[in-house]
């Protein structure tokens, strides 16, 4: 991906820069929210890691103003601000992800793939974890060797659940979710479709958080 | 002194009493001459009126108000009932008290002539009785007048002290750590400087108040963006690396202990009771939980413990952030300091109007005599270097300030599940005055 990283602090944004291009990704980094407003402009850029404080323009600014300019550009908020206000007036301002400082490398080069694989640009769709994989274009399910033939609801559920691998859904998330894509939602639909893909699955690869949602363990990701 | 408007009521009416009871006696001496002038003069006009009669018996011989002897040639040839000798026969002309009949006369003795003697004589009881009516008659409107005095004097010390009284209240009107100056609708000249340094004192509090708070704020989200710098060169040195390296892994979990504590300094100065008041509201417990076992998450699975959450429908007057502290530090906790593979329940409960929130862990828990010392802000527990755990010493004292911003009570168990249970009670109150 060509990510356009706008940080002004120089340290963070060298090393920030070595890491994402460590991880195969083209990086152009500016340092004000000025030279970001021009940079958009530029087509071959597919995502923009944004820090909120900036010298110039203060960074929720300058992510409405790419809003405006680029209607979906993948925007991931970096910040020091840590308070929740800032992080809601964020993703509402259009940002798809927020990372307050200091974060984890890894927790941002994941985000990183779900975000590439919605938009279609990794250099593959493909999700594996353990003998599990699933394409998240096509949705073919793979396990082991086996192609897996599922309903579509349950593709979707396990696609999110997959994506989001080591992270928690709550059942209310994966309720919106399945809202999103247009089905019907009783109060016990999660239960009965996870009851589902448990059975097609193997043993354990779907975790049950009890009182708080479902997770696939992260082991063996790509 | 207690009270000024009660000393000043006090000393106030005291002396006007002592004063009105000063005029009083003074009163009754004055009253007392005026009628001994008085009637001895009438002793004296009486004698004379018998001196011109020539001991001829006057209308009222047996008048209880006076009494009289006349003596010709030192025979008593007419009286108003008084026959006894006079031992003031005796004595020369004049007046003079004695007793006689039974009582205590003021007695007038002019010897006419050298055969004439006349004695006239009033009963001294009427002198009193006239004295005192004299006396009662100009002091009486005085004492009337003490309630009225008082009441006078006690309304007006009330009205001169209120401004006092204004400031006293406002003062201990005020909540919290409310430093803000205060203003009176009018301020006496006197006050005036106490008003003016109150004020001085109270902005200069403010300002030492909010640069602490600031200071810490400041200087945590100054080390955040260096922090990530050197979290990011040192997992781009760890990827660099062929072999593993042990100082690097510690560097990087110095690291990360850095970034915990940076975080927890933070959130201390985020809970503070201030902003508590002012964003309090009614708060989903499970909602709130279910975020924060969420977010912890990726620790737990690192561990590969087994986390669950029970409860249903639980709210509680309280802010979200102060509830996810809450709950982030209590199983953070109950994460880092369990052993890889350990349970962790968390329990949250609404019981007699009380908010009860458990969380049960299956590590070594703690001993009994160190769990006093656990709430000990900066106390760290020993047993830390045995589970490499990141924790700051503050992760308890942030519980400790959270729980007594809702005057709720920590405290610490064995869990059924074998290791520790900390368990938090938060009264449901409507509001936290």
């Amino acid at each position: 991906m060509r990510i356009l990283l706008v940080e002004d602090d120089k340290p963070l944004s060298d090393a920030l820069s070595r890491s994402l291009r460590e991880a195969n990704h083209a990086v152009d980094c500016v340092f004000r929210g000025k030279d970001a407003l021009n940079a958009v402009l530029d087509e071959q850029t597919d995502l923009i890691i944004l820090d909120l404080g900036l010298p110039d323009i203060d960074g929720l600014d300058v992510l409405k103003s790419v809003r405006r300019k680029r209607k979906s550009m993948p925007v991931i908020i970096l910040t020091a601000r840590d308070k929740t206000t800032d992080k809601i007036l964020g993703l509402d301002a259009g940002a798809d992800d927020y990372l307050p400082k200091p974060f984890d490398i890894e927790e941002l080069l994941a985000r990183l793939r779900v975000i590439e694989r919605r938009q279609g640009t990794a250099a593959t769709s493909i999700i594996a974890i353990n003998t599990v994989s699933l394409d998240t274009q096509t949705l073919d399910l793979r396990v082991g060797e086996t192609t897996v033939t599922l309903p579509r609801r349950e593709l979707m559920l396990l696609k999110a659940l997959m994506e989001n691998a080591g992270r928690i859904q709550s059942k209310q998330k994966l309720e919106s979710r399945l809202y999103e894509w247009g089905e019907e939602v009783a109060s016990n639909t999660i239960e009965v479709h996870i009851h589902h893909l448990r059975k097609k699955l193997p043993e354990n690869f779907i975790k049950t958080i009890r009182g708080v949602g479902y997770s696939i363990p992260q082991s063996g990701t790509q | 002194m207690q009270s000024i408007r009660r000393f000043l009521t006090l000393i106030l009416v005291s002396a006007l009493i002592l004063i009105i009871f000063n005029a009083a006696i003074h009163g009754y001496r004055s009253a007392t001459a005026v009628s001994a002038d008085l009637m001895d003069n009438e002793l004296k006009s009486v004698l004379y009126a018998l001196t011109l009669s020539e001991g001829e018996p006057p209308n009222n011989p047996s008048s209880s108000q006076l009494a009289f002897q006349i003596w010709r040639n030192n025979r008593l040839i007419s009286h108003s009932g008084i026959t006894e000798d006079l031992p003031s026969l005796a004595s020369n002309d004049g007046f003079f008290d004695q007793n006689f009949g039974g009582q205590r006369w003021r007695v007038y003795k002019q010897t006419v002539s050298k055969e004439l003697t006349i004695i006239v004589a009033q009963p001294l009881k009427n002198r009193v009785l006239l004295t005192e009516s004299l006396t009662v008659a100009a002091i009486m409107p005085f004492i009337y007048a003490v309630p009225l005095l008082a009441l006078v004097i006690f309304l007006v010390v009330t009205r001169g002290l209120s401004p006092l009284k204004m400031l006293s209240t406002k003062l201990a009107a005020r909540k919290g750590k409310d430093l803000s100056p205060v203003g009176l609708t009018s301020t006496p000249t006197e006050l005036q400087p106490v008003m003016d340094t109150l004020n001085t004192m109270f902005n200069r509090l403010n300002d030492a108040f909010e640069r602490e708070q600031q200071f810490a704020s400041n200087a945590a989200h100054e080390l955040r963006t260096p922090l990530s710098v050197m979290k990011i060169n040192l997992h781009n040195l760890a990827k660099g690396m062929t072999e593993e390296c042990e100082a690097l892994e510690g560097i990087q979990k110095d690291t990360d202990r850095m970034i915990h504590v940076v975080n927890q300094i933070l959130l201390l100065s985020r809970t503070s009771p201030e902003l508590f008041k002012m964003q309090l509201g009614n708060v989903d417990v499970i909602a709130v939980a279910q975020k924060v076992i969420t977010d912890l998450y990726t620790k737990i699975e690192d561990k590969q413990q087994e986390i669950s959450l029970e409860g249903d429908n639980v709210f509680l007057m309280s802010t979200e952030f102060t509830l996810y502290t809450l709950l982030q530090n209590l199983i953070a906790n109950a994460s880092a300091y369990s052993p890889v593979a350990a349970v962790i329940q968390v329990t949250i409960t609404q019981l007699h109007g009380n908010t009860v929130i458990h969380v049960d862990d299956s590590g070594p828990g703690i001993a009994l005599e160190e769990r006093d010392n656990v709430l000990k802000r900066f106390y760290r527990d020993q047993q830390e270097d045995r589970y490499k755990s990141t924790g700051s010493g503050l992760g308890l004292a942030i519980v400790g300030q959270v729980v007594t911003m809702h005057k709720g009570t920590i405290s610490l168990d064995t869990a059924t599940i074998g290791g520790l249970r900390v368990q938090v009670t938060l009264p449901n109150l409507d509001k936290y005055e």
